[in-house]
C-alpha cells in the first residue's frame, strides 16, 4: 500500500512541527543567559546568604565568648552539618587570612588550604560555583565562603532541552499516526476505493459502486462516481454481473485498526520504564528463593502466558470472530492494568498480570488475525507492516510518555492511565472490527506439539530458533526490560531519564531495521547478519555492565536496538530457506507461527536467568552474565550452520519425515 | 534551614528547656473531684527535709506547689547531717504533716529506711515521702523497683543515664582514659562508678579509680582528693569524673576543680551546683530546680487524692542541660566543639 499522500502530508506537518520546536530550543537555550540566570542568580545568592549567616553566628558567638577565632574547635563538623542540612550548597569554607582554616563541600572547590573558586576562571568560562562572602567579627582577615552550583541553572536547562527532545520525537509519531489514521482512514482508502471502481468500470463492469458514506468532500466524490455510473449503466442498459469487490473497504478498517493497536501497546508500554522497580517495592520474601528471582517472576509469568494463550486465543479468533476475543481481550488488559496498579501485595500483582498477559496475546493475535483476513496475499505483508509500525512506534512513545507520568504521578496512577488507554483502545475496536464473523475464515490449523518436533529435527531451524531469535527476546526481555530499569533506579537516575534510555532502542529500531532489511537482501549474508547481530548484542550487555551510569546505558541501549534491527529480517528470509520442507508439510503460517512460539520462551526464561544472576553476581555481573549467554548463542549457532550445510533435503534425506 | 542538633546527643540533652515548667503552667482541673479537698482554712501540711535550704530542688518544689493552685504550707527544715534524722523523727511525726518530702539520697535513706527493712519505730511509715535528687533509689533499696515503689514512697531522680553522660564527655573530647573520684562510703557511688566503668568498656574508654581512701576508723578521707588527682593525672587520665557524691561532688568540688586545673585535667560533674559553684568543666545535669518542680508534681498528685501515693513511679526528666564553663576550657586550652557550644548553656566565671 502506498502512502505517498500521506508520507508527503506528514514530512511537511513533521517538519514544521520539528522546526517551531528546534527554534524554541534554541530561543530557550539563548535565552538561559539573559533571562532565566538573572533570575535565579540572586535567588541562589540569597539562599546561600541565609546559610552563611547561621553559620557566622554560631562562629561570632564563640567568639564573643572569649574563644579565638582560629584555635575554634569543630568548625569542620559544624559546616558539614551546616551542608547536610542544604543540599544546594555545595561547599563552606572558613577561610582566613586567605588560608582555609576550616572545610566542607565538594573536593573541586579547593586545593590544598587555598580555596580556588576564588580565582577568575579561564576567560570566557562562567564559574562553577557563585561564591558569597561574609565577614566574622572579631578578625578582619576572616571570611566565611559559601558556594553554591552554578552549573544548578544550567542542568535544570538540559532537562528541559532532554524533555523538549524526547516530546519531539514523540511529536512525530504520534503525528504519523494520527495522519496514518485521519488521511489513511478518510482521504487514501476511499480515493483508492473510487480508483479501483473506476478502473473496473473502464474494463465494462458497469455495475461496480464506489457506496462510501462519508460525510465529507470524499463521500460527496464517491457518491458522485456512483450517480455517473448509475446513470452510464442506465444508458447501456447492462445487466449487474460484477466481479467482487471485496477488501479495499477493509484496508481503511485495518489503518484505523492500527491506531487503536497503537493505543493499546501504549498501554503497556507506559509501565516499561518502572514495572521492574514496582515489583521490588512490592517484594516479600518467599522461603528458598533470592529476592532477585521473585522480582522476575511476574515479568517471566507475563511472558509465559503470553506466549502460551497466542495460539489458544488465535484458533478462538478464528471460530468466534476477532472483534469478540480482540474486545475481550482489551477487557482482560483493562482489569489486569487497575488490578496492577491496586496490588498491595506481589501475590495480587502476579494475578493482575497474568490476566494482563492473557488480554495482551489476545489482542495482538486477533488483531493480526483481523489484518490477514481484510487483505489479500498480496497487501498482507505491507498491511501486517504497516499494523507492526503501531506496535514499534507505541515502542518508542511509551518509556518516554511513561516515564514522565511516572515521575510526576507515581506508578500507581500510571497503570490506571494505561488501563483508560486500554478501554480506550476496545472503544476503537469495538466502533472499528466488523460485528460479523469473517465468513471467509479460514480454518488454518492450530499449532501442535507434532508440529513442533517436525520443525525442532531440523537442526538449522534450531540454529535459527533456539539460538538467534531466543537469544534476540531474551537480551530484550533480560537487559531492557528487566535489569536496565532496576539498575538505573538504584544509581538514582530518574524514570524520565529510564524512559529516555529505553526510547532509543525502540527509535534505532524503527531507523536501522529498513536499511539493515535492504542490505541483508542486497547481499545475500543472512548467517553473517544474524552472527553480527548477535554479537553486537552481547556487546551491548558488556557495554551495560561498564560503570558509569547514563553514558555507558545509552551507548548499550543504543547497540543493543542495532543488533536486533540487524536480526529482524535476516531472521524470516532465513526461516523461509531453511524449511523449505516443513513449509511444504505445514504451510507458511504455522511454521512462522511456531518461530515466533519458540522466540517467545527467551522472553519467559529471561528474567529467571536474569535474576539469578542478579542474586549472585550484582547489576554489573548480571549485565556480563547475559552478555556470556548471548555470545554462546552465537558460537552454537554458527557451528550448527557449519555443520549443517545449506539444502537439507540432500544432504538430509533420511531426516525427512515421510 | 535548621542545624540538626539531634545529631549531637541523641536528643537526651537540650539547652535550657524546662519541662516541669510547663507542667505547671497548664493547671490541674481534675484536682476539684478529688476526695481530699484542702482549703485555705485548712490547708495540707507539707514538711521538707534537706541538708540546705537554698538547694534548687527546694526552690522548684515551691514554686510549683504554689502555682499548682493546691492550698498548702511548706515548712523547710534543714537537716545538715542525715546521722541526726533518728533524733528528729518523733517530732516530726507528732507534727502530723500530709506529706513528707527528702531531699538527696543520703537524707531520704534515714527518713524512709529500705523498702525490705521497714521499722516503723526507726523510719517514717505511715506519712507519703516524695524524694528529690535521689540517684539510684533501687540500688540504695528506697524502693524496690522505679515503676512500682511498693510503699507510699515515690520521688524524682537527677542524673542522666551515664550511657548519654559518656556520650556527652566523648563528644568533647575522645578521651582515651577517665579518673573517677568518689566516696567509696556512699553506696550510690559504688554504684554509679560500676556502671561508669562498663559503660566507659563499651565505648573503649579505660577507667581510673580514684576511691577516697578510709582512715582507721573506716571514714573516708577527704584531705587526699590532690593526691589522688596528682596519681590520676600520672597514670595518664585526662579527665576527672565526679558523680552525685556529697562527699566529693556537693562538699569538696572547689578542691577537685582546683587540683584538675593544676594537672591541667578536664573535669565532668554529672550534678548542677558543683559545676554552678566551682571552676569545672563541663557537666550534663538535670537543673535541680526542674528536678524540685518535677518531685512538686508528684507530691500535688498524692494530696489531692489523684493518683494513690503508692502507684506513683519514680521518674528521672527526660530532658538535661550541657553546662560549660568557659573560663576553664580557656585556662585548659580545651576549647570545646562547636556542636557542643551551640546547644550548651555557658557558665561565666563569677
Amino acid at each position: 500500500m502506498k502512502l505517498s499522500f500521506i508520507r508527503r502530508l506528514n514530512w511537511m506537518l513533521t517538519g514544521v512541527v520539528s522546526v517551531l520546536m528546534l527554534v524554541s530550543l534554541a530561543v530557550q537555550t539563548n535565552h538561559v543567559n539573559t533571562l532565566f540566570r538573572p533570575l535565579i542568580e540572586p535567588e541562589l545568592a540569597r539562599k546561600a546568604e541565609v546559610v552563611g549567616s547561621y553559620v557566622v553566628a554560631q562562629i561570632d558567638r564563640a567568639v564573643a565568648l572569649g574563644f579565638e577565632l582560629d584555635k575554634l574547635v569543630g568548625v569542620d563538623e559544624l559546616l558539614s552539618d551546616a551542608l547536610a542540612a542544604n543540599p544546594d550548597v555545595k561547599y563552606l569554607a572558613l577561610e582566613i587570612g586567605g588560608r582555609l582554616h576550616a572545610f566542607s563541600g565538594t573536593e573541586e572547590a579547593r586545593s590544598g588550604t587555598r580555596l580556588t573558586v576564588a580565582d577568575a576562571p579561564p576567560d570566557g568560562e562562567s564559574p562553577q560555583f557563585l561564591d558569597t562572602v561574609l565577614p566574622l567579627e572579631g578578625n578582619d582577615e576572616a571570611r566565611l565562603h559559601v558556594g553554591v552550583d552554578s552549573g544548578y541553572v544550567r542542568s535544570a536547562m538540559n532537562e528541559v532541552v532532554f524533555d523538549l527532545g524526547s516530546v519531539l520525537i514523540v511529536a512525530i509519531l504520534l503525528n504519523i499516526e494520527i495522519l496514518l489514521l485521519v488521511v489513511g482512514s478518510s482521504v487514501a482508502a476511499p480515493l483508492r476505493r473510487v480508483t479501483a471502481v473506476m478502473k473496473q468500470a473502464a474494463d465494462g463492469h458497469l455495475g461496480v459502486r464506489v457506496a462510501l458514506r462519508n460525510r465529507d468532500e470524499v463521500g460527496e466524490l464517491s457518491r458522485a462516481v456512483d450517480w455517473a455510473l448509475d446513470s452510464v449503466q442506465h444508458k447501456a442498459d447492462m445487466s449487474a454481473s460484477e466481479p467482487a469487490m471485496t477488501k479495499i473497504g477493509m484496508m481503511q478498517r485495518v489503518v484505523e485498526l492500527r491506531f487503536a493497536i497503537f493505543i493499546f501497546s501504549l498501554a503497556e508500554e507506559l509501565t516499561r520504564t518502572f514495572l521492574s522497580v514496582y515489583i521490588k517495592q512490592l517484594f516479600e520474601p518467599v522461603p528458598g528463593l533470592s529476592m532477585e528471582m521473585v522480582i522476575g517472576a511476574p515479568i517471566a509469568l507475563f511472558m509465559l502466558l503470553w506466549a502460551v494463550s497466542q495460539p489458544i486465543a488465535g484458533s478462538m479468533s478464528e471460530r468466534r470472530g476477532r472483534r469478540a476475543v480482540f474486545l475481550g481481550g482489551a477487557l482482560l488488559s483493562f482489569v489486569g492494568l487497575v488490578g496492577s496498579g491496586l496490588a498491595t501485595d506481589l501475590i495480587q500483582l502476579v494475578v493482575a498480570r497474568c490476566l494482563t498477559a492473557i488480554g495482551y496475546a489476545s489482542v495482538f493475535i486477533a488483531a493480526q488475525g483481523f489484518v490477514i483476513d481484510a487483505t489479500d496475499p498480496k497487501q498482507r505483508a505491507q498491511a501486517i507492516a504497516m499494523y507492526a509500525g503501531g506496535i514499534l512506534s507505541a515502542g518508542v512513545c511509551g518509556p518516554a510518555i511513561g516515564g514522565v507520568i511516572a515521575g510526576q504521578v507515581g506508578f500507581r496512577t500510571t497503570f490506571l492511565i494505561s488501563a483508560g488507554l486500554a478501554l480506550l483502545a476496545a472503544f476503537m475496536a469495538w466502533q472499528v472490527l466488523p460485528r460479523v464473523r469473517a465468513a471467509q475464515a479460514k480454518s488454518s490449523r492450530g499449532l501442535r506439539l507434532a508440529d513442533a518436533a517436525l520443525c525442532l529435527r531440523n537442526p538449522r531451524f534450531v540454529g535459527l530458533a533456539v539460538f538467534s531469535a531466543v537469544p534476540a527476546k531474551l537480551g530484550l526481555t533480560a537487559l531492557l526490560f528487566f535489569l536496565l530499569p532496576l539498575a538505573l533506579d538504584d544509581q538514582g537516575v530518574s524514570q524520565s531519564w529510564i524512559g529516555r534510555v529505553l526510547l532509543l532502542y525502540w527509535l534505532l529500531m524503527i531507523v536501522v531495521s529498513p536499511m539493515a532489511a535492504k542490505l541483508s537482501d542486497r547481499s545475500g549474508q543472512r548467517i553473517g547478519f544474524l552472527v553480527a547481530g548477535g554479537l553486537v548484542a552481547a556487546g551491548a550487555a558488556w557495554v551495560l555492565s561498564m560503570p558509569g551510569s547514563l553514558g555507558t546505558a545509552l551507548a548499550g541501549v543504543a547497540l543493543l536496538g542495532v543488533a536486533h534491527a540487524m536480526l529482524g529480517a535476516p531472521q524470516l528470509a532465513m526461516l523461509a530457506d531453511v524449511c523449505v520442507k516443513e513449509r511444504a508439510a505445514l504451510g507458511e503460517t504455522t511454521v512462522i507461527g511456531m518461530f515466533r512460539l519458540i522466540e517467545r520462551l527467551g522472553s519467559v526464561i529471561a528474567p529467571f536467568l536474569a535474576g539469578l544472576f542478579l542474586a549472585h553476581y550484582g547489576y554489573a555481573g548480571a549485565l556480563k552474565g547475559i552478555g556470556a549467554v548471548l555470545a554462546a548463542c552465537v558460537a552454537v549457532q554458527l557451528l550448527l550452520s557449519a555443520l549443517f550445510r545449506p539444502r537439507p533435503p540432500a544432504d538430509l534425506p533420511q531426516r525427512t519425515p515421510a | 534551614m535548621s542545624l540538626s542538633r539531634r545529631t549531637v546527643l541523641t536528643g537526651a540533652l537540650t539547652a535550657g528547656t524546662l519541662t516541669a515548667g510547663t507542667l505547671a503552667a497548664g493547671g490541674f482541673p481534675a484536682f476539684a473531684q478529688t476526695a481530699r479537698t484542702f482549703t485555705s482554712a485548712k490547708p495540707a501540711r507539707i514538711v521538707v527535709l534537706t541538708p540546705r535550704k537554698d538547694v534548687g530542688d527546694v526552690l522548684g518544689l515551691r514554686d510549683f506547689i504554689a502555682s499548682s493552685g493546691l492550698s498548702a504550707t511548706v515548712e523547710v527544715r534543714e537537716v545538715p547531717q542525715a546521722s541526726a534524722m533518728p533524733t528528729l523523727l518523733p517530732e516530726i511525726r507528732a507534727s502530723k504533716p500530709d506529706l513528707v518530702v527528702t531531699v538527696f539520697t543520703p537524707l531520704t535513706l534515714a527518713t524512709v529506711g529500705r523498702y525490705d527493712d521497714p521499722d516503723p519505730s526507726r523510719f517514717l511509715t505511715d506519712v507519703p515521702v516524695v524524694f528529690t535528687s535521689v540517684t539510684d533509689p533501687v540500688a540504695s533499696r528506697v524502693v524496690r523497683a522505679l515503676d512500682r515503689p511498693g510503699r507510699a514512697v515515690t520521688g524524682t531522680r537527677h542524673i542522666a543515664p551515664v550511657a548519654v553522660q559518656m556520650k556527652t564527655m566523648l563528644s568533647y573530647r575522645r578521651w582515651k582514659k577517665i579518673a573517677a573520684v568518689y566516696n567509696p562510703a556512699e553506696d550510690n557511688m559504688v554504684v554509679a562508678v560500676r556502671d561508669l566503668k562498663e559503660e566507659a568498656a563499651r565505648q573503649g574508654v579505660e577507667v581510673h579509680d580514684a576511691a577516697l581512701p578510709r582512715d582507721a576508723s573506716g571514714a573516708p578521707q577527704a584531705a587526699a582528693i590532690p593526691d589522688l588527682i596528682a596519681d590520676a593525672a600520672r597514670a595518664g587520665a585526662e579527665l576527672v569524673y565526679i558523680g552525685p557524691d556529697t562527699l566529693v561532688a556537693s562538699n569538696n568540688n572547689a578542691v577537685v576543680a582546683e587540683q584538675a586545673l593544676a594537672h591541667r585535667l578536664a573535669t565532668f560533674c554529672s550534678t548542677e551546683l558543683p559545676i554552678r559553684r566551682a571552676n569545672l568543666l563541663m557537666g550534663l545535669v538535670s537543673p535541680a530546680v526542674n528536678v524540685g518542680r518535677f518531685a512538686g508534681l508528684k507530691a500535688v498528685e498524692i494530696l489531692t487524692g489523684a493518683k494513690p501515693a503508692d502507684g506513683i513511679p519514680v521518674e528521672t526528666l527526660n530532658r538535661f542541660s550541657l553546662l560549660l564553663r568557659i573560663g576553664a576550657a580557656k585556662q585548659l586550652d580545651l576549647y570545646p566543639p562547636m556542636r557542643l557550644l551551640n546547644i550548651a548553656e555557658i557558665v561565666q566565671d563569677a
